[in-house]
């Protein structure tokens, strides 16, 4: 009894310092970093993340009884530079010292997390060094398949590997008017504007972003109020830096609707109609698949990719997520990211 | 099947341009007569094209990926006497060639490669699959050719099977060697082999190294791979091919000088976000229009970056920048891999 007090006490305690912490980086600007978005599409990114680590979530999730190793190691992709904040602050806040490996050569926000976590009371350490994954008991890492399969051949049988590798997300739209939602910024709570928002955070290059939107509506009457929407969000959240390979990706699939269906651009944005069994998953920023059927035509079209479907708005396609549009990219704390317990920080629970 | 009777035409004016035999017209004249002929026969190309192009370089260049999905060409998938098809080692599938005659093919790919390796020996070794057993391979239909360099023609053996390359029996093809071989090999099958005790090549031997790691690893790639095959296998000359399934034609170089396309090829760096051609000297990404393509397309769009010079040779500089760069998000070529 006394026992479960005191271990309580420590994580009401760990809780304070994580919100201590995710209160510090409240403060930071993102715009900082160097992340490819623009200055607008960091902050909005930034913010989005913090928000759903709101301290009563932080100290519900952390009063779960999980294992609780002595040491975790995060690898961090290259993009998606906030991906490690949800994680790190279930395991800090549990108590773990925490090491993140951030890329070779970039940082991204490593520097800002293990500043302001230590001032915060908790133990992260960040290194770029490869080797940082073989002294921990937990390791999470992200990216591509291949670097996941890489990494997890290195590791020791006793370490526990989380590995998060490549997802992408699809949403539904019809005529259906939306509820107003306090999560979805003001200017696009409609369908298409929430749509057009979950594909401007992080340029849409995260595997929370949708790809592709499945429509019941004739597709030209889609393409006009998706590209009015499109060219709304550009103006609040202008699109980043697009590598070349990434240019010529555009180029490839637009070419491809060009074939199969229809383009429409704008300065920095583009939708490819196409036919639904023609639909493959494709990372291009600032770029939306079209698909024009009817619902179950749309669930029927995912089933074959649902291995790799991370959220699914308006569709039912187990066992990816399902939410509104517009919180595609706004996930809360307690959820599944592909196939993980995010508020457990990916540990097994204890059972008392 | 054979051609049509338009395509039998369009065929006879491209070898002239090759062979120069009586070729008056330019490369620009008889590209467009191509672009034009093929846009009548391929929804594909047709679809790509924006009004009627006047220059060649306005000619669409259909992105290499587009061969993965789309039935790209003149010649329908029961019509084709000839496939070749791309390795599907990067991923997405395969992409697809398909000709009527290779003709041209041949013509073209023998004499562009005369002309930059003159001399060179007939008795060929492949680190290459045989082509009698994948008969779909561009690469191993190209190098087979090569027996051809001597009259009469040398032999070729080839020691690569199921991707992996025959060691013993390439050893022992090695020691019973008896004057200069032309030895074909990927680079990847190269730097395999070099991981064994190898012994220099006979006297006055050539040896092509040509293709990427294709996302494998070895210790050694790029400047170390040549250092260490002129150490040990001590080539007379040493050359460097690139050429694609998709394209007919292929430029030579060395590892010191850049690729040298043949008269009938012609190489454009373009911007990659506009797709418009940049000035000479200028690093873009890389589109080939290749008059031998008669019955694939004219222009072709690749991943590669480089630079084109002003006399129309070519520095590559691998892949274009950012491919590695793709957050957490699904790409097309690893979820078709492995779905």
């Amino acid at each position: 009894m006394l026992a479960d007090r005191r271990r309580g006490l420590a994580k009401t305690v760990s809780a304070q310092a994580v919100n201590r912490w995710i209160s510090s980086l409240n403060n930071v600007d993102a715009a900082t970093f160097k992340t490819g978005l623009s200055p607008e599409g960091a902050r909005a990114a930034w913010q989005t993340t913090l928000s759903a680590l709101d301290a009563k979530s932080v100290e519900r999730a952390l009063r779960t009884p999980t294992s609780v190793p002595k040491t975790a190691c995060f690898v961090a992709a290259r993009t998606v530079f906030t991906a490690p904040i949800e994680w790190l602050a279930m395991w800090l806040g549990r108590g773990i010292q925490v090491t993140l490996k951030h890329p070779v050569g970039a940082p991204g926000a490593a520097l800002v997390f293990a500043q302001t976590a230590r001032e915060a009371g908790l133990h992260l350490t960040i290194t770029a060094d490869h080797e940082a994954i073989h002294g921990s008991e937990v390791v999470l890492a992200m990216g591509s398949d291949e670097s996941i399969s890489a990494i997890r051949s290195t590791l020791g049988a006793d370490q526990q590997f989380i590995g998060l590798g490549h997802a992408f997300s699809a949403a539904w739209v019809d005529r259906t008017r939306l509820p107003a939602d306090k999560l979805v910024p003001a200017d696009f709570q409609d369908a298409w504007g929430s749509i057009a928002a979950d594909a401007a955070l992080y340029d849409g290059r995260g595997c929370l972003s949708p790809q592709v939107v499945f429509t019941d509506l004739p597709v030209d009457e889609a393409i006009a109020l998706l590209s009015a929407a499109m060219i709304r969000a550009e103006r609040v959240w202008p699109r980043g830096i697009v590598s070349p390979a990434e240019y010529a990706a555009i180029r490839t699939r637009q070419s491809y609707a060009q074939v199969l269906g229809q383009v429409a651009e704008g300065e920095q944005w583009q939708i490819h109609a196409l036919p639904g069994a023609q639909f493959k998953p494709a990372s291009l920023p600032r770029c939306v698949a079209l698909v024009s059927c009817q619902k179950h035509q749309a669930e029927l079209h995912l089933k074959s990719w649902r291995r790799w479907l991370s959220t699914s708005a308006g569709l039912f396609v187990p066992p990816a997520r399902t939410c509104r549009v517009g919180r595609m990219q706004r996930p809360p704390l307690f959820r599944k990211h592909n196939g993980v317990e995010v508020s457990t920080g990916g540990l097994p629970l204890k059972l008392r | 099947m054979s051609r049509s009777p338009e395509a039998q035409a369009l065929a006879a004016r491209i070898r002239a341009f090759v062979t120069g035999n009586g070729a008056t017209e330019s490369f620009g004249d008889l590209a467009l007569d191509l672009h034009r002929w093929q846009r009548a026969h391929d929804p594909v190309v047709a679809a790509l094209t924006v009004g009627d192009p006047k220059d060649w370089r306005e000619i669409p260049a259909v992105p290499v990926s587009l061969f993965k999905d789309l039935p790209i060409g003149t010649v329908a998938k029961n019509k084709a006497n000839i496939v070749f098809r791309t390795s599907g080692t990067t991923g997405g599938g395969r992409g697809v060639h398909r000709m009527i005659s290779d003709d041209l093919y041949v013509l073209g790919a023998f004499q562009h490669a005369v002309h930059c390796v003159p001399n060179a020996p007939g008795e060929v070794v492949a680190l290459l699959g045989d082509p009698a057993r994948v008969p779909d391979s561009s690469l191993a239909h190209m190098v087979n050719l090569f027996i051809g360099f001597t009259s009469p023609p040398g032999r070729a053996t080839w020691h690569v099977d199921d991707g992996v390359v025959d060691i013993s029996g390439l050893q022992s093809r090695m020691a019973a060697l008896t004057g200069p071989v032309f030895l074909a090999a990927t680079a990847f099958a190269l730097a395999e082999w070099l991981d064994y005790d190898v012994q220099p090549l006979p006297v006055g031997s050539v040896l092509m190294v040509t293709g990427g790691f294709k996302g494998r690893t070895h210790r050694l790639d790029g400047e170390s791979l040549y250092a260490e095959t002129v150490r040990h296998l001590q080539p007379a000359r040493l050359v460097t091919e690139y050429g694609m399934t998709e394209l007919s034609s292929q430029l030579w170089g060395t590892p010191d000088t850049p690729y040298e396309p043949p008269p009938w090829l012609k190489v454009v760096a373009v911007d990659p976000e506009s797709g418009r051609p940049l000035p000479a000297e200028s690093p873009g990404q890389l589109r080939f229009y290749d008059l031998c393509n008669l019955d694939g397309t004219v222009g072709i769009e690749t991943m590669d970056a480089g630079v084109v010079h002003a006399d129309g040779r070519v520095s590559l500089a691998g892949r274009l920048e950012g491919a590695e760069d793709r957050g957490c998000s699904l790409t097309v070529e690893e979820a078709w891999q492995k779905r």
